[in-house]
């Protein structure tokens, strides 16, 4: 890494931490969160040209460089980071705190689960910068990436994303709720094989009807169902553009996400489907990217389902892991499975005894 | 010839460097009001700016007042620094007084962005309210925008409270003649015929006040902090695209006298110095005035070197000119210099190792024993003809001298130029405007395209003086 880049981010992290512990130690009672994420939301905006010239210079080979976004905390004291740290050179977490401004901002009362993960977020951050600074990077990169104007082009590609889940062609938004003006007309003319393949959250099973699916997302938003055309679009519109703002952030930053949550690596390999098939902004996402990114996943699934010695992965190269593993793939052309990584893994030796 | 100095206005000459008067006033410092004072006064600003003029006044007496008795003895003039270096417990009433009682909410939430949780809780938790950071940053800019230049309206209403409050404590004690000014200032517009005697005076009191000798200094906080949450404003001149129909056309014309010096180099003048370096030199301007043309180099630093070097072309013809009145051999002599020069650069080049470079030494080599055998050529190290500014008021030309000498500040990355040239100006008034890397490189600098056409004229005429041109190439 250039010394430069190494002296900012160092500088940043020193920052950070002594910014994070004095806040969680002086103003410690609950009653002062909206204060402390709108004191790091402030520290991140004036670092935002810090951030920009990491995101810009940091390795010749930025698709050696990944970030882990859509979670909450890395669980560094639970080991859990490892798998991400396999993948790349540059491991990038996406820190979710300045993002919470939205919501301390206007929610009056901030509830209890909220002010639990809020907190949590801050001592994993800090553990984190304690323990981790040397191989990952905390930035947000959301918070300082996606401004309005990329919040509005992601809503415009959502919506496209959205009219190809159907079986008939519809050319806007218009043309959708032109035709689709019932529940039954909804459930008649959404593909099954890509429409009913996204999960709506963490505990959503594709094995349950859609229609049951979309009832319990619905339910669980307060989304009325009277209007069943909007409430439908709603709730697909919501998780589509979750994935869809991850492969924005990969553009700007021609770094590899990592997703950790089941329900986002789900809908991402599916949106990733539909956008390679549909070419939607084909020439603003690199199939490279993405299919580092469906890699990565399966990386991840691979290590939750089967186990693995967390010493021994402690001790590898992460970068060279991760170009190793690369390479495997280009050499048996990019086959779309998990198998491939799996057996890639096996061969590592990384698995328990 | 003896050449009188030039004189600047009011300038004195001090060991070669013409300094101005201002320079001369001993113990005299610069204090700017924008830089040093205005970040402590941003507070009052953003009243003004809030509430108006009229009311701000009200709001402002209001807050003077308190100041004045609750705190006489701790607040000595009303800068954030003084402020933020009350106790906890003083900030504390203070600042809630302000947003509680006086009504005033979170108006001062825009300078959460300095005062922060972390180095100033006090402040940060009174005042910080549900604006985003964007929304307080625009506050900020407008507010430093408008009262950016000391003489402005704005800014001199906000002085105006820094003095009447010094006045209020008693630590300002003024004249009786300038009672009316105080007194009326504020109840006055600013299109009243009194205030153009009343601005002066107060801009001029408080630029005298000092901020109380605090160990935080605000403005330590608030510039950088700028620098950090805002973006440049970066200002770039775009020239106009010359005429390219008009400047090829001169070219031609030019590329036609070179041809027609050039038949009669061959038909009339061979083995002849004089004529062999005067039509060089014109070639020689045709060669660069080429390039310009052909590259399009007009708005360009590179168009500036080529003008320069057509002065240049022109001036030494015109002096060696004169001189060979008195000297038939200066053709030679000329010829001898460059050729020197030429041979220099083959004694130097067995002192370093070969590298790639533009110097073609089988070409230099070719070029100095063509002329004579090397063993007779001298290397001279001094000026060619002497120094360009007395070349210029030898041939009474020193006009072209201060156009020369002002693109030679290109030529020698003299740092009006490297600004000119390759630096953008930030416009932002919190970032000081500041200079920035031209990185796109879109600064034109004003065409040289006239310039060197008035040069080249001249040239033709003087050539055309002793060698006739045809009627239709004696001018461009």
């Amino acid at each position: 890494m250039n010394r430069e880049v190494r002296s900012v981010i160092e500088k940043i992290n020193k920052e950070y931490l002594l910014i994070l512990e004095k806040l969680s130690s002086d103003f410690c009672d609950e009653k002062y969160l909206r204060y402390i994420i709108n004191e790091i939301s402030l520290f991140w905006s004036r670092k935002r040209k810090e951030v920009l010239f990491i995101v810009e210079y940091l390795g010749n080979d930025s698709y050696n460089a990944t970030f882990f976004t859509g979670a909450v905390s890395l669980d560094v004291n639970e080991n859990e980071h490892i798998p991400f740290l396999l993948c790349g050179e540059y491991c990038i977490y996406d820190d979710p705190l300045p993002s919470f401004l939205k919501v301390v901002n206007v929610e009056p009362i901030l509830n209890k689960l909220f002010i639990e993960k809020a907190t949590n977020s801050i001592k994993d951050n800090i553990y984190t910068l304690k323990n981790c600074s040397k191989t990952i990077i905390i930035l947000p990169l959301r918070y300082l990436l996606v401004n309005e104007e990329e919040s509005k082009k992601a809503t415009d590609v959502s919506n496209n994303l959205f009219l190809v889940l159907f079986d008939s062609k519809f050319n806007s938004m218009k043309d959708y709720f032109n035709s689709i003006k019932t529940k039954q007309d909804f459930l008649n003319s959404i593909n099954k094989n890509v429409g009913s393949k996204l999960l709506f959250n963490n505990d959503d099973s594709l094995s349950t009807p859609l229609e049951e699916r979309i009832d319990n997302y619905c339910k669980s938003f307060n989304l009325k169902t009277n209007n069943y055309p909007v409430a439908a679009y709603q709730a697909y519109f919501s998780i589509i553009l979750q994935s869809v703002i991850i492969f924005m952030m990969a553009e700007k930053t021609i770094f590899t996400p990592f997703i950790r949550s089941r329900q986002t690596v789900n809908n991402f390999i599916v949106i990733a489907d539909v956008l390679l098939s549909n070419n939607i902004n084909k020439d603003d996402f690199d199939k490279t990217l993405l299919i580092r990114t469906l890699y990565y996943s399966y990386l991840y699934q691979y290590f939750i389902n089967n186990g693995f010695d967390k010493n021994k992965i402690a001790q590898i190269d992460n970068g060279s892991f991760s170009n190793k593993l690369y390479k495997y793939l280009i050499d048996n052309n990019f086959k779309m499975n998990s198998k491939l990584v799996a057996n890639y893994i096996d061969n590592a030796g990384l698995k328990n005894n | 010839m003896a050449i009188k100095d030039k004189t600047y206005h009011g300038h004195q000459l001090i060991k070669g460097v013409y300094v101005t008067p201002m320079n001369l006033i001993p113990e005299l410092k610069l204090s700017s009001w924008a830089y040093e004072r205005l970040p402590d006064y941003l507070w009052i600003c953003i009243v003004f700016h809030l509430y108006g003029r009229k009311f701000g006044f009200e709001i402002m007496f209001a807050i003077l007042n308190y100041f004045k008795d609750k705190f006489k003895e701790k607040i000595k003039d009303i800068s954030m620094s003084s402020l933020l270096n009350l106790s906890d417990e003083d900030q504390n009433a203070c600042f809630k007084y302000l947003r509680d009682i006086l009504g005033l909410g979170s108006v001062f939430e825009p300078l959460t962005l300095f005062l922060d949780l972390t180095n100033y809780p006090t402040f940060n938790l009174c005042f910080l309210g549900e604006k985003t950071i964007e929304e307080k940053i625009n506050i900020i800019k407008e507010v430093v925008k408008d009262n950016y230049d000391h003489n402005l309206n704005a800014a001199t209403d906000v002085r105006y409270c820094v003095v009447i409050y010094q006045i209020f404590i008693g630590k300002l004690l003024i004249n009786r003649n300038q009672a009316d000014c105080y007194y009326e200032y504020y109840k006055l517009n600013h299109d009243n015929a009194k205030m153009r005697l009343y601005r002066p005076l107060i801009r001029s009191t408080e630029g005298a006040t000092s901020i109380g000798d605090v160990e935080l200094k605000f403005k330590d906080i608030f510039w950088p902090r700028c620098y950090e949450l805002i973006y440049c404003n970066l200002l770039y001149k775009k020239g106009e695209k010359e005429n390219m129909d008009l400047a090829k056309e001169k070219l031609d014309k030019l590329h036609k006298v070179v041809v027609y010096l050039d038949k009669l180099l061959n038909i009339k003048y061979q083995n002849n110095n004089k004529a062999l370096v005067l039509f060089g030199l014109l070639s020689f301007s045709y060669r660069n005035f080429k390039e310009l043309v052909e590259h399009d180099l007009f708005l360009e630093t590179s168009g500036r070197s080529i003008y320069r070097t057509i002065i240049e072309s022109y001036i030494n013809s015109k002096v060696l000119i004169k001189r060979s009145v008195s000297n038939q051999s200066i053709w030679d002599e000329y010829i001898d210099y460059g050729i020197g020069q030429y041979k220099k650069t083959l004694e130097q080049k067995e002192d370093y190792e070969e590298t790639a470079s533009h110097i073609d030494y089988k070409q230099v080599e070719f070029l100095v024993n063509d002329y004579r055998n090397p063993i007779f050529t001298n290397i001279d190290i001094r000026y060619a003809l002497g120094q360009m500014r007395n070349l210029c008021k030898e041939v009474d030309e020193k006009y072209l001298y201060s156009l020369y000498s002002f693109d030679s500040n290109v030529e020698h990355c003299l740092w009006g130029a490297v600004e000119e040239a390759a630096l953008y100006k930030c416009s932002e008034a919190t970032h000081g405007f500041h200079w920035s890397l031209a990185v796109d490189g879109e600064n034109d600098l004003p065409s040289v395209l006239g310039d060197t056409i008035y040069v080249l004229n001249k040239h033709l005429r003087l050539i055309n003086n002793i060698y006739e041109l045809p009627d239709d190439l004696k001018e461009l």
